[in-house]
């Protein structure tokens, strides 16, 4: 019984996106198409790989906060590079990048050497960006023109007009993936985030994890504010705000735990990301009024929280009715 | 790493600021031997099993050595790679993950698919696992996430640890504390079987009957000596408790019976979630009752269980209100008692707050106002004041945080917090626990003066010595439950121990 109720809730995601792609494709006007599907991933692909980010940080028990400001910081940039410098777009983005993961690195100094708290580090850290990325475009729009125009227009008409960013997007999530499910540094991430205290008494070096992950984090997300740039064509100052919470809200809606230890990028936090997705674009298909997708959002991430409730409940229970069942043989032996 | 042939500990001692925790102990234990560790609590078994786990460092001048040459235990990792494996009491397991990962989890890296590779080597660390698994006759599956496992399987992943680590020399701390009947007896099975396969085991228990059915030969710590080495062939429990406990003053502090007065609180049946298992006893007024028991018969649980702190399965409480004993909600009970928990730092202050918001925070509805509910401050700190002068707390003044306080000051202002709520029954486990003996000396004196205002005392307390000389009378439990009743009159070393030692007995047969 135990396990097959922790086996509905885990493919709660997949029943949940299911029914809400059902429920927009009948409400909506031609939502179920491969083209509006194609442009919601696409359009969504920071929010997905900031989540993708993010996860790497909760995991090891760190809500950041700043994951937003680090995708903006590179996307600024990287954008500035290209504009200001003309560099080759594909140094530019590496730029980009690099920042990302030195700003987790920034992080990472506060919150495990200066053992500061994670969540006010990261908030700090998130004006700080956005205030610095500000100064540096004088709060103007930074137009990118051609280099990356061509990036955005490329189609794959053997997929029914698939863009080719999203086969970036696909290697992005493959990469988290394969970190985390196979690689020795995953299998640590979890343990650090499960139970630091015992992670170190058996010989991990938990600060070193730690300071990995959120550098790893701040990767992903500088990755995310390229793909940033040029699905949008420019650089707005306004971009990707409040992106932290939706990303943390997409990961725990895929079943990140808040608490670390607990938690996947394919398949928990892309769909998480997903859900969160489609319902703004199919609420806006189907013409509801863009102040009542927050709320919808808000209302979804509610469900979710419950839904982890139950599973974190779930699994904290000890099996105490198969303590008798599963110890009886051996008893049965003199 | 090569075979190890032998263990020998020559004149480890080891000082903390104030207490000498181990003074000169010496003993060796051999392959294919289980050696027991036993002593009461603070007889230094754990800074013992401590040292051999490369947590401390002894003082200058104790040797260690492994096959007759002296080693260095710095850190755990230390320990580790000279095959010696800590099993500690809490189980030390990755809820979140799976069985396989939760046995190699030390040292994940050396699972990478080749030697330049990122991959790890999935299917190599179950079979590795698998391996041990059934060399300890498990039937855990590898792939089963944590935590949908039993305690006991869960302490099996840790033996599974340490088995893949290479320990060859295994320390068991309590490790029977949390394990169900049936499960004791699977893992005796499997050190057992370890003990054949030639590993060199150390089991720390508080239960005699296990000690007495699993070990070889036994090592008796008191006060941080070692005061017995046997053979387990050559002693039976009566000796062994005699070398545990030594001969004592047997002190009396108070005279005066007050088992005449009327009943206050009258406990039948009390049954907790595992422990206690139906306890019943009365309280008179103005006594002293005590509660002995080992660590881990029931104590504690006995006081949670009541006092609605755990999950009362069974049982009724009834309470003395306006001249007649009826029964009473644990709810309802609570404002008429304090309750003094073991854990100073843990559940009994707030230790980043000043004296005077911990003693008030028993009753703090008596500072607010009728009308508003603001608190009135300066009686806050007058009668802080007060209390702080009545149970002599050594502190500048009212406002210290108590975080800086000693301990046994600490423990006055828990004092003074119960006796500001001025209850009829005051709980206390382990009162004087980590206190020097100045402090409890005078915490025995306030207690002794608050009896007999008429103030009804349950004391838990692992010193015999001091249980003694405060209670009036005392109650021992053991396993959960009831097994005797000791009188002031008949109060001795043995009376109290006779109540375990026949348990132990019935037990073996």
């Amino acid at each position: 019984m135990r396990t097959k109720k922790i086996d509905i809730l885990s493919y709660s995601n997949y029943i949940v996106l299911a029914i809400i792609l059902i429920v927009f494709a009948i409400g909506g006007n031609n939502f179920l198409t491969l083209k509006s599907i194609y442009a919601t991933i696409n359009n969504g692909s920071p929010l997905i790989i900031i989540t993708c980010g993010v996860t790497f940080a909760l995991l090891v028990g760190v809500i950041d906060l700043s994951v937003g400001a680090i995708g903006y910081a590179a996307g600024v940039a990287a954008g500035l590079l290209m504009n200001r410098l003309d560099m080759p777009v594909a140094l530019a983005f590496l730029c980009g990048i690099a920042l990302g993961v030195f700003i987790g690195w920034v992080n990472s100094l506060f919150i495990v050497k200066f053992k500061m708290n994670p969540m006010l580090v990261s908030l700090g850290m998130m004006l700080i960006i956005r205030a610095i990325a500000r100064i540096f475009t004088d709060d103007k729009t930074v137009t990118l023109g051609d280099h990356v125009s061509a990036m955005r227009k490329a189609r794959v008409a053997a997929l029914g007009g698939m863009p080719m960013l999203m086969f970036g997007l696909i290697a992005v999530i493959i990469v988290c993936t394969f970190v985390l499910r196979h690689t020795p540094f995953g299998s640590k991430l979890l343990a650090v985030g499960c139970d630091e205290k015992v992670a170190r008494r058996i010989g991990i070096n938990t600060d070193r994890i730690k300071t990995a992950a959120l550098m790893t984090c701040g990767g992903v997300c500088g990755i995310a504010g390229c793909f940033w740039i040029v699905t949008l064509g420019s650089v707005v100052t306004t971009g990707l705000n409040s992106y932290e919470f939706l990303a943390i809200a997409a990961a725990v809606l895929g079943g990140t735990s808040l608490l670390g230890g607990r938690g996947s990028i394919y398949p928990g936090s892309v769909l998480g990301a997903l859900i969160l997705l489609f319902i703004s674009s199919g609420m806006s298909n189907m013409g509801v009024s863009i102040y009542a997708i927050p709320f919808v959002r808000g209302i979804i991430i509610f469900i979710a929280m419950y839904v982890d409730s139950l599973r974190t409940q779930s699994m904290l229970k000890t099996p105490m009715s198969t303590v008798q069942a599963k110890s009886a043989p051996a008893a049965a032996k003199p | 790493m090569e075979k190890i042939q032998s263990l020998e500990l020559k004149n480890i001692s080891k000082s903390f600021p104030g207490v000498k925790a181990l003074s000169d102990v010496s003993f060796s234990a051999y392959p294919g031997k289980v050696c027991g560790i036993v002593g009461v609590n603070g007889a230094g078994k754990s800074t013992m099993m401590n040292i051999l786990g490369g947590l401390l460092q002894p003082d200058e001048g104790g040797k260690i050595l492994i096959n007759g040459r002296e080693v260095m235990i710095e850190n755990p990792k230390a320990a580790t790679e000279l095959g010696i494996a800590f099993i500690q009491q809490e189980i030390q397991v990755f809820d979140t993950m799976h069985v396989y990962e939760n046995v190699l989890a030390a040292d994940f890296d050396k699972w990478r698919k080749g030697k330049n590779s990122l991959v790890l080597d999935r299917k190599a660390m179950k079979k590795e696992v698998q391996k041990h698994l059934d060399a300890l006759g498990s039937n855990i599956d590898v792939d089963a996430p944590v935590y949908s496992l039993t305690v006991g399987e869960k302490q099996l992943l840790q033996i599974a640890r340490a088995l893949s680590e290479g320990g060859q020399i295994l320390l068991f701390d309590e490790p029977t504390s949390s394990l169900s009947d049936n499960e004791i007896a699977r893992l005796f099975e499997i050190i057992n079987k370890l003990k054949a396969q030639g590993y060199i085991i150390f089991y720390i228990s508080h239960f005699l009957d296990e000690i007495f059915s699993l070990c070889d030969n036994v090592i008796v710590l008191r006060d941080g000596k070692k005061t017995g080495d046997a053979l387990i062939s050559d002693i039976d429990k009566e000796k062994l408790v005699g070398m545990m406990l030594g001969h004592m003053v047997e002190g009396n502090a108070r005279s005066g019976v007050r088992a005449q007065s009327e009943v206050v609180l009258k406990a039948e049946h009390i049954s907790g979630v595992r422990l206690p298992k139906d306890i019943s006893f009365e309280l008179h007024k103005g006594e002293i009752l005590g509660v002995w028991g080992l660590l881990g018969s029931g104590r504690s649980e006995l006081f949670n269980a009541m006092l609605g702190i755990d999950k009362m399965m069974g049982g009724r409480i009834y309470y003395r209100e306006n001249g007649r004993l009826e029964e009473i909600s644990q709810k309802k009970l609570y404002p008429h008692i304090g309750y003094l928990t073991e854990g100073r730092h843990y559940d009994g202050l707030f230790l980043d707050m000043s004296i005077k918001s911990n003693i008030t925070s028993s009753d703090i509805g008596r500072f607010a106002s009728k009308f508003l509910g603001t608190l009135n401050t300066k009686k806050e700190a007058v009668e802080s004041r007060s209390l702080m002068k009545q149970v002599n707390v050594k502190a500048t003044d009212e406002n210290m945080i108590v975080s800086k306080l000693s301990g046994g000051n600490q423990q006055k202002v828990i004092i003074a917090k119960w006796f500001l709520k001025d209850p009829d029954i005051l709980f206390m486990d382990e009162p004087t626990k980590g206190v020097d003996i100045g402090a409890k000396a005078e915490i025995q004196n306030l207690i002794f003066e608050k009896s007999e205002k008429g103030m009804s005392f349950v004391i838990i307390s692992s010193e015999l010595e001091e249980i003694m000389s405060l209670c009036d009378r005392i109650i021992v439990v053991y396993e959960g439950r009831l097994v005797g009743e000791v009188s002031k009159a008949d109060f001795s070393k043995d009376s109290l121990m006779k109540g375990i030692v026949s348990q132990e007995e019935k037990h073996a047969d």
